[in-house]
């Protein structure tokens, strides 16, 4: 498993009631590894077995919150779950596994963000794809930075196999299929308009910090009481099926066949290595 | 047997005159809370009688349209917080479970509530909006609406959240699709009102009018749409209530609410009802509005704009 | 007349307008309909592209005869699973409206129904709900977000290419004298994912719309129809 230095990072200020998770991996763009992952799903249960902490900030260092996932390790993670190294290509059990135990499961990534008894802000800042986008999805609030572009460029190489629940129930149907198809990236004044950001800001850190004083003010009771509310709430919107539908699909996508002609990142890739192949598919962000 | 009628003597007495019915030639009722020297705060009896009110617009062939407004300076500040209403011993307040499943379910928002009779009137209903509307008067009426025309400087949202802890309202299917899924979480977790243009920018409000235009706004696109053929209007709001009940928007999340009765603030925290003992419920709204991070219910800035 | 084209993944289908849907033209449907499901079923097409001859989308059909809910050719043809709008909503490629002009009743059922929307700056959208009782009020609703679309169908307001596109309903307005070149770009930008991938995302996007309902509205379009023809009758003429 890599994770060339990269780590997350946990800071608790005990006294504001605020903690921060920092994404540092600055030279890959902050790109999670799913050693990465990991780290931050441990800092989420410290935070949520923290009882002075009510509000957890998620930011990364450097110029972008998060560009991706770590390329290098799309087809790895099948081969390195249970029963994904039987044979030459990973059974299907195993890229199952991959994908929920680091990213849609209960343990996911995404999920346990989604589902962390604290209030979560993300200030979102530069390029904020797929991972980066899914992460500011997940929290309960959000600041974009002027510069934050928001896309999955990893959908038109594969198709799309992320939530789609939420993000109907957050930006609109039709805006989700642009999202989706179209390879657009939305700017923070437009991501800001659909309703993914509450807020664009050229000093992010001030408004999250307005933000998170704000919740930090509201008693340990009501934050943690209004959470589980909200989790009835997005089980009810079919939120928990769409994350097992998008498991289930993105693992069927994994078994995907090209047409003549047709794009193939992981073989670009093999060839003339993951900065040149990420820079190809990247390239037309509308 | 009858079912009892909660409220104290003077509530029970008052709550006519709280809430006023009218229905004009047009085919518009208003129901018109005034209590405005308590921004119409709403009392248990004074939510029954909105209850008993949509059910009498509804039964009535000439009223198509059903307005609710306020008297005085705001529309709403929600649910009386400090009544006696026939509670068995006043010491319980809401610290039963009996009688908070009773308070919070069956007066406020579960399907026996006051709030879902509004969600499922036979009529087309428009909230007229000015000042605050703030808590039950936001999730429980503005949010049941099919219509909510606002002044643009009302201050819409839960307040409450910030004193009381977040009832879980706000956490509520219908807010979400609403409003979305970021802004339903930050009237919760922030407690920071929303003005009416913000409201509009987000999709709860129909359309946004100075204060002083905004009775006759509400006026002419009620009376436009009561206007329209009796026998469609029937038919769209049926047609609404049942794909309304196929998102399953009509009922709140209930999870948070019976909990929510028993919150209690940490040594660290301020406890509003312990301060308000001290120095009465306006005194301790005070005290809050001076505490660290407070949002200010009267600030015009958006979150982070 | 029901044009067809293909080309680089791209099936275009024209029309000289939609207005024959809010007439109940079963026939010009049901071609619809099986052209639809004709290019979703072609391995060489990726995206299927609406599109009128320039002038009105979907015009307004005053008196349009009342789609009858004991209509079994009604129910196979509109409202039925492997009808018309079920077959665009649950389709296996992207499909894409291109509105010019007025798009009203059965038009923004189709505009509803469809992915992705370019819109002309002059085009301007109906509320299809009176007109149309097998059209889908969740998809509108999780398109423009709940309260819109239940103001779109209670006022009857039209709205103008610059509101749709600001609550949702449109994803791009442009000049009219680009109309077709935007469209065209928008699919083509679309072609560049692997056909398993849209087959694939549109399997996804199909379970999680029958989540959030839309499904089980279409189940009761008998049911809108028979409340709107029984309103109609209560109320002595034409809604």
């Amino acid at each position: 498993m890599t994770t060339d230095g990269g780590a997350v990072e946990l800071a608790l200020d005990h006294e504001r009631h605020q903690a921060v998770i920092r994404i540092r991996r600055e030279e890959h763009g902050n790109r999670l590894t799913r050693a990465m992952a990991r780290q931050f799903v441990a800092h989420l249960d410290a935070i949520d077995a923290d009882d002075d902490i009510k509000v957890a900030v998620i930011e990364g260092t450097g110029a972008h919150l998060s560009s991706g996932w770590d390329p290098r390790e799309a087809w790895e993670q099948y081969v390195e779950a249970p029963g994904g190294a039987v044979k030459k290509h990973p059974s299907q059990r195993a890229r199952l596994v991959a994908l929920s135990d680091e990213w849609w499961g209960p343990n996911g990534l995404y999920r346990r963000l989604l589902h962390c008894r604290k209030v979560t802000i993300a200030k979102a800042v530069g390029d904020c794809y797929e991972t980066g986008l899914y992460l500011t999805l997940c929290s309960d609030l959000a600041v974009a930075h002027e510069n934050a572009r928001f896309a999955v460029p990893r959908w038109r190489n594969v198709g799309v196999d992320g939530d789609l629940s939420l993000l109907i129930a957050t930006v609109g149907l039709k805006r989700t299929k642009e999202l989706m198809y179209a390879g657009t990236a939305w700017d923070a004044g437009t991501a800001s308009r659909y309703g993914l950001v509450d807020g664009v800001s050229a000093a992010p850190d001030e408004e999250v910090g307005r933000l998170a004083e704000m919740c930090a003010s509201i008693m340990r009771d009501g934050i943690v009481t209004e959470k589980y509310a909200v989790f009835a709430s997005l089980a009810k919107m079919g939120v928990d099926h769409a994350f097992a539908a998008a498991t289930v699909v993105g693992a069927s996508l994994s078994n995907i066949h090209f047409q003549p002609g047709e794009y193939n990142f992981l073989a670009d890739r093999r060839r003339h290595g993951t900065a040149a192949a990420l820079e190809r598919s990247r390239r037309d962000l509308g | 047997m009858k079912p009892k009628r909660w409220g104290t003597p003077e509530s029970l007495a008052a709550a006519d005159q709280q809430v006023l019915y009218d229905v004009d030639r047009a085919g518009v009722a208003y129901i018109t809370l005034n209590r405005p020297e308590k921004h119409n705060a709403l009392s248990v009896p004074m939510r029954e009688r909105v209850a008993e009110l949509v059910a009498a617009a509804d039964a009535d062939d000439d009223v198509r349209v059903l307005v609710f407004r306020g008297n005085g300076r705001s529309f709403c500040s929600g649910n009386e917080i400090n009544e006696e209403w026939g509670q068995r011993r006043p010491h319980e307040r809401r610290r039963t479970l009996d009688v908070g499943y009773r308070y919070g379910a069956d007066m406020a928002w579960g399907r026996l509530g006051f709030s879902q009779a509004i969600s499922r009137s036979d009529k087309v209903t428009i909230a007229q909006v000015h000042g605050y509307c703030a808590a039950a008067a936001y999730f429980m009426i503005a949010c049941k609406c099919d219509l909510v025309v606002a002044a643009a400087d009302a201050r819409i949202g839960a307040l409450e959240a910030r004193f009381l802890g977040p009832a879980g309202a706000v956490a509520s299917v219908h807010i979400n699709r609403i409003l979305g899924m970021k802004a339903a979480r930050r009237t919760g977790f922030t407690a920071k009102p929303m003005s009416g243009t913000e409201a509009y920018d987000l999709g709860l409000v129909y359309r946004c009018a100075p204060v002083e235009e905004l009775p006759s706004v509400t006026g002419e696109i009620a009376r436009d749409i009561a206007a329209r053929p009796a026998g469609a209007l029937d038919f769209l709001v049926a047609r609404l209530r049942a794909a309304e009940g196929l998102m399953d928007t009509s009922v709140p999340a209930i999870t948070g609410l019976l909990v929510s009765h028993f919150l209690q603030a940490a040594p660290d925290e301020m406890d509003f009802w312990r301060t308000a003992r001290r120095v009465g419920v306006g005194g301790a709204l005070d005290a809050d509005k001076a505490r660290k991070g407070a949002a200010d219910p009267r600030a015009d800035r958006n979150p982070a704009s | 007349m029901i044009d067809v084209k293909v080309a680089d993944w791209v099936g275009t289908v024209q029309v000289a307008d939609f207005a024959g849907l809010s007439r109940y033209d079963a026939a010009f449907a049901w071609e619809l309909r099986d052209t639809v499901v004709a290019l979703a079923d072609d391995s060489e097409v990726k995206v299927i592209v609406l599109r009128t001859d320039g002038g009105d989308f979907a015009p307004d059909v005053p008196g349009a005869p009342l789609p009858s809910d004991r209509s079994a050719t009604w129910r196979r043809v509109f409202a039925g699973a492997k009808g018309l709008y079920q077959s665009l909503a649950f389709c296996k490629k992207v499909v894409v409206t291109e509105v010019t002009g007025a798009c009203r009743g059965a038009g923004s059922a189709l505009v509803l129904c469809s992915d992705l929307t370019v819109a002309a700056e002059e085009s301007s959208f109906g509320s299809p709900f009176l007109a149309v009782p097998e059209s889908n009020f969740v998809l509108a609703a999780l398109t423009m977000r709940l309260n819109r679309a239940k103001a779109w169908a209670v006022t009857g307001d039209v709205l103008d290419a610059a509101r749709a596109e600001e609550v949702g309903l449109v994803n791009q307005v442009v000049p009219g004298a680009s109309l077709r070149a935007e469209t065209d770009a928008l699919a083509a930008r679309v072609t560049a994912m692997p056909l398993d991938g849209v087959t694939m995302s549109k399997m996804l996007l199909q379970a999680v719309l029958d989540a959030h309902g839309v499904g089980r509205d279409f189940d009761l379009a008998t049911h809108y129809a028979a409340r709107r023809r029984h309103a109609e009758n209560a109320g002595g003429g034409a809604l």
